[in-house]
């Protein structure tokens, strides 16, 4: 932006303190009105046709009453107006013309203009001149706020005085306190035909000045009033959240009190009158102390449990749980409470158990506490309602009672932890801040909802919605592999999982297309057939194309109100108004977009369910991950069976190895000793990786003849970890794992990790123990050669009984015998190759192919 | 024998405070909420009143306020009983009228001798 320089003019020192002295007088002038000229009148005669110059303390008295005004004025249009007719009437000039630096345009624009004729205005309106063009403009003539002429064509010169050039504009600058130009005013048409003198120049700048001030103060008010309507919010919330840590200190303290109270008080009483209390009397206040006592232990054991939970993600142990016997087991205590408070307690539960993937530790505080805020919040003769079903892939738990209820402005912030629905009420239920705020701590750790609402009859209801099985992800990695779901029925889960977290109806996972630049349907939940396969959205179209070119989450009331997205596109209908739109970023980037809408309660989706999406994101982004690359490995491993099978079938020796011909060994005897076919899978799955770890065990401790030492023992025994750990990326079932991790175990239970014996070593181990050493007595070692076959044999026979199932021993040993053949051309081969001292595995755990 | 009104709804607060000032000799009256202390406090007219300030319905503090401006009951003493006790709940405690203040937790002994101190006269 053009930075003009100071106009070489004389101080103004006596020009200012002349004003100054007028300031009484110029302050009764009337307004700005009689000073405005009228609008469009190039025509006719002008109304005020001064033929000669105004005397001199006329036109301050006007500039300093103008200015006066100027300045308090505090609205941005109000102020241009104003400028306009002063300058208008200062200079004489029918055409005044105001324009103003756009920073969102990067231009001039013009403002406001008097002396124009409409369509004149339109045209100068449309010119918005650069600041290069200004600048070439006003080039050294920027004389700080100093006016200019403009020529007719584009020449500058100072104003002499004089008769007015014909064509010239005169031009003053509006400044701002740092020099950056603020804008400018264009004059034209005189009235008098001449330009304006010393004087009236000086006058000009001197409004210039006052308007460039104005103009900057009234932006400086608007910047403070948008800053003060942030602060005044920051500190109404500041505010509310300080009353709420009042009234949580309050509360607890309350809460501490009460118990300590009537311990403190019984305790006192016993000690003065023990000797003179009967014994129904004392038996009465022992229990007193008692109960109290544990209700001071709760409270505290509330506090401590929310400030863990508070403080970080607690482990969650999860297992198994069935809700209707932990229901049935807590029942007992709810009814006996229920019955102290004259309330009737009522549990519906289904006949069949509802299992679901939960730490059965929180899960039992979770539900004790909601039944407890029931019995609290209700009064007597009151009936509280308990029920829990199976709801699509969610369990979903409800508590429902005849209370008080909860005002509805305060649904939204009953879960927070300074939160007490505040006063006398409160009181009358021994307050409960701190038990909802941990019951939404132990939902969300569960990654299940947990929301509040009154029912019609009065009275409250809370819901808690537990997904059923672990997160995908989890699952995913518990189930394993070999679990082997398909793609279909892996993603049905995902946009299930999805909608149950949420409540909502319609789900739709999309991800881009092979050509890059659409996004398709990969999965969806609430959409016909038809909406799935023929929606395609362009990157950066709609919605969905625009979250995976941004990579941020939208979320918008009503989409039929967004101006923002083109709606031609071809995106799947909204069946609410309401839409989450969130991003799945993966390793790489962006690798899809998850859109939600058309909540189960009819609610618009909020800035709660944003959060919980977004969270969920990074996990559906995991778990596809996670899913695509197990398909990837499950299709090499197709093709490693495939040649497996190829193999054994034609005996084909080129393709024969050692390790294959165990294994076909090990799956043989494996179908003799009558293992489920789902066991000799796992086992086939197991054994191209069993042994992946053996490579982070050191090459010496694997070369060293000797004897082990106890703790080259225990890092030769951790390969097995480490071979479940490489294997890990692959979610191998449990079983799979399981198969690995004891086939070291010893029949006779002196093997490693567990110490497992006989039946306890999972069969498939049983078996990989037995090929696993049949393997390595047939290769060479540093410290010995290859044994024959019939000495390996022979050793696998001396160790059943003790490392080895003494019936496998006889049934491997068949099979080998069986295939002896085959193991002497291999073994010859070996011998001239070198081929079996290779290492079995390479240290990615894949069986050298070839 | 002189006659104690009081009110918590606390069922062990009003059992030990039944107890120590049955002990002591007094005449126990009791009530579970503000309410039902103002219609117990008409009806009984007791000597001195113990209110509990956390209550449901009309809170102790209001409770004493109420007495405290009907001529019925404005010359009972009132001792209000709580578990709140900053600075700011004592002046509250202190405007409404109240003639002492006890902090729970209470010492069933101190309490009665509060109550004792207010009555002016040993109990007959």
């Amino acid at each position: 932006m053009a930075l003009l320089a100071t106009l070489d003019l004389p101080p103004e020192a006596a020009f200012v303190s002349s004003l100054a002295l007028l300031a009484g007088a110029a302050l009764a002038v009337p307004g700005l009105r009689r000073l405005r000229r009228p609008g469009p009148a190039p025509q006719g005669p002008p109304r005020d046709p001064r033929p000669g110059r105004r005397p001199r303390a006329e036109v301050l008295e006007e500039i300093l009453a103008v200015a006066a005004r100027l300045n308090a004025t505090r609205q941005l249009p109000e102020l241009i107006d104003g400028a306009l007719a002063a300058f208008a009437a200062v200079s004489g000039c029918e055409r005044t013309v105001l324009f103003l630096w756009s920073h969102a345009s990067s231009t001039f624009q013009m403002r406001g203009a008097v002396g124009l004729t409409p369509a004149e205005c339109t045209a100068v309106a449309r010119s918005t001149p650069t600041a290069e063009a200004y600048a070439a403009e006003s080039r050294d003539r920027g004389r700080g706020h100093g006016c200019f002429l403009v020529g007719a064509a584009g020449q500058q010169a100072p104003v002499p005085g004089g008769p007015w050039p014909a064509g010239a504009v005169l031009r003053v600058p509006l400044l701002a306190a740092d020099g950056d130009a603020l804008g400018y005013l264009d004059l034209q048409r005189p009235v008098d035909g001449a330009l304006p003198d010393h004087d009236e120049q000086r006058g000009l700048a001197f409004l210039a000045r006052q308007t460039s001030a104005a103009i900057e103060s009234v932006r400086l008010n608007e910047r403070l009033a948008t800053n003060n309507a942030e602060l005044s919010r920051a500190s109404a919330k500041l505010a509310s959240l300080a009353d709420m840590k009042a009234n949580f200190v309050a509360n607890v303290s309350h809460e501490l009190r009460t118990p300590l109270t009537s311990i403190s008080a019984y305790t006192e009483l016993l000690q003065q009158n023990l000797a003179a209390m009967p014994p129904e009397a004392l038996a009465e206040f022992l229990k007193v102390i008692h109960t109290e006592s544990g209700k001071l232990a709760a409270v505290i054991n509330d506090l401590l449990e929310l400030g863990q939970m508070e403080s970080g993600r607690p482990v969650l142990h999860r297992s198994e749980v069935e809700l209707t016997g932990l229901v049935a087991r807590l029942q007992d205590g709810w009814q006996g409470r229920a019955a102290e408070r004259g309330l009737a307690l009522a549990v519906q539960l289904p006949p069949g158990p509802l299992y679901l993937a939960a730490d059965p530790v929180l899960l039992q505080q979770l539900l004790t506490h909601l039944v407890a805020n029931a019995l609290k919040f209700t009064p007597e003769g009151g009936r509280i309602r308990v029920a829990a079903w199976e709801s699509g892939s969610a369990i979903r738990f409800e508590v429902e009672d005849t209370g008080i209820g909860i005002p509805a402005d305060e649904l939204g912030v009953i879960f927070d932890k300074f939160y007490q629905v505040d006063g006398s009420a409160t009181r009358e239920h021994n307050g409960q801040g701190v038990g909802l705020a941990i019951c939404h701590e132990i939902v969300a750790h569960h990654d299940g909802r947990i929301w509040a609402e009154n029912v019609p009859e009065g009275g409250a209801r809370f819901t808690v919605l537990l997904p059923r099985r672990a997160p995908v992800a989890q699952a995913l990695r518990q189930r394993g592999a070999a679990a082997a779901f398909e793609t279909g029925e892996f993603l049905e889960r995902l946009v299930h999982w999805l909608a149950e977290s949420l409540g909502v109806q319609t789900v739709t996972l999309m991800e881009p297309l092979p050509d890059g630049e659409h996004l398709g349907i990969r999965a969806a939940l609430g959409l016909s057939d038809a909406v799935v396969q023929g929606t395609r959205v362009h990157r950066g179209a709609g919605i969905a194309g625009t979250v995976w070119a941004t990579g941020r989450t939208i979320s918008t009331p009503d989409i039929t109100r967004e101006g923002r997205f083109d709606h031609t596109v071809s995106e799947p209908r909204f069946s609410t108004p309401s839409v989450l739109c969130v991003p799945l970023v993966g390793a790489g980037g962006v690798r899809g977009v998850v859109t939600v809408n058309n909540r189960v309660d009819g609610r618009p989706l909020d800035d709660h369910d944003r959060l919980q999406l977004e969270a969920l994101a990074p996990r559906v982004a995991e778990a596809l991950e996670q899913h695509d690359a197990w398909c990837e490995a499950t299709r090499a491993l197709g093709e490693l069976r495939m040649s497996m099978r190829t193999t054994t079938a034609v005996g084909h020796p080129r393709h024969e190895s050692l390790p294959r011909l165990c294994l076909e060994v090990g799956l043989a005897a494996a179908a003799r000793a009558g293992l489920p076919e789902a066991e000799r899978r796992h086992l086939a799955f197991a054994f191209p990786f069993y042994d992946a770890g053996m490579g982070t065990v050191p090459p010496p401790l694997l070369a060293k003849p000797e004897p082990l030492a106890p703790e080259e023992q225990a890092i030769m025994q951790r390969h097995v970890e480490a071979s479940l750990e490489i294997l890990a990326p692959l979610n191998p079932a449990p079983e799979v794992r399981r198969i690995i991790l004891h086939h070291h175990e010893n029949h006779d239970g002196t093997g490693y990790p567990a110490g497992l014996a006989g039946e306890e070593i999972p069969p498939g181990a049983r078996v990989l123990r037995l090929v696993d050493s049949l393997g390595a007595l047939l290769s060479p070692r540093p410290w010995r050669p290859a044994l024959e076959l019939d000495e390996a044999l022979a050793e696998l026979e001396r160790g059943a009984g003790r490392a080895y199932s003494p019936e496998l021993v006889g049934l491997v040993t068949a099979e080998v015998r069986a295939r002896a053949e085959r193991f002497s051309v291999l073994q010859a081969a070996a011998a001239d190759a070198g081929d079996l001292a290779r290492p079995l595995l390479d240290r990615r755990g894949m069986v050298p192919v070839g | 024998m002189r006659k104690v009104l009081i009110a918590d709804d606390e069922t062990n607060i009003r059992n030990i405070l039944d107890f120590t000032l049955n002990a002591e000799g007094f005449d126990v009256v009791s009530a579970r909420n503000g309410d039902d202390a103002f219609t117990l406090a008409l009806r009984e007219q007791p000597d001195l009143i113990i209110l509990d300030v956390m209550m449901p319905g009309t809170n102790g503090f209001e409770t004493c306020r109420r007495l405290k401006n009907d001529r019925r009951t404005a010359r009972i003493p009132v001792i209000l009983l709580t578990a709140r006790n900053s600075r700011a709940d004592r002046r509250v405690g202190e405007e409404s009228g109240a003639d002492a203040y006890v902090t729970k937790p209470f010492s069933p002994g101190k309490l009665v001798a509060a109550v004792q101190d207010l009555l002016g006269t040993p109990n007959a």
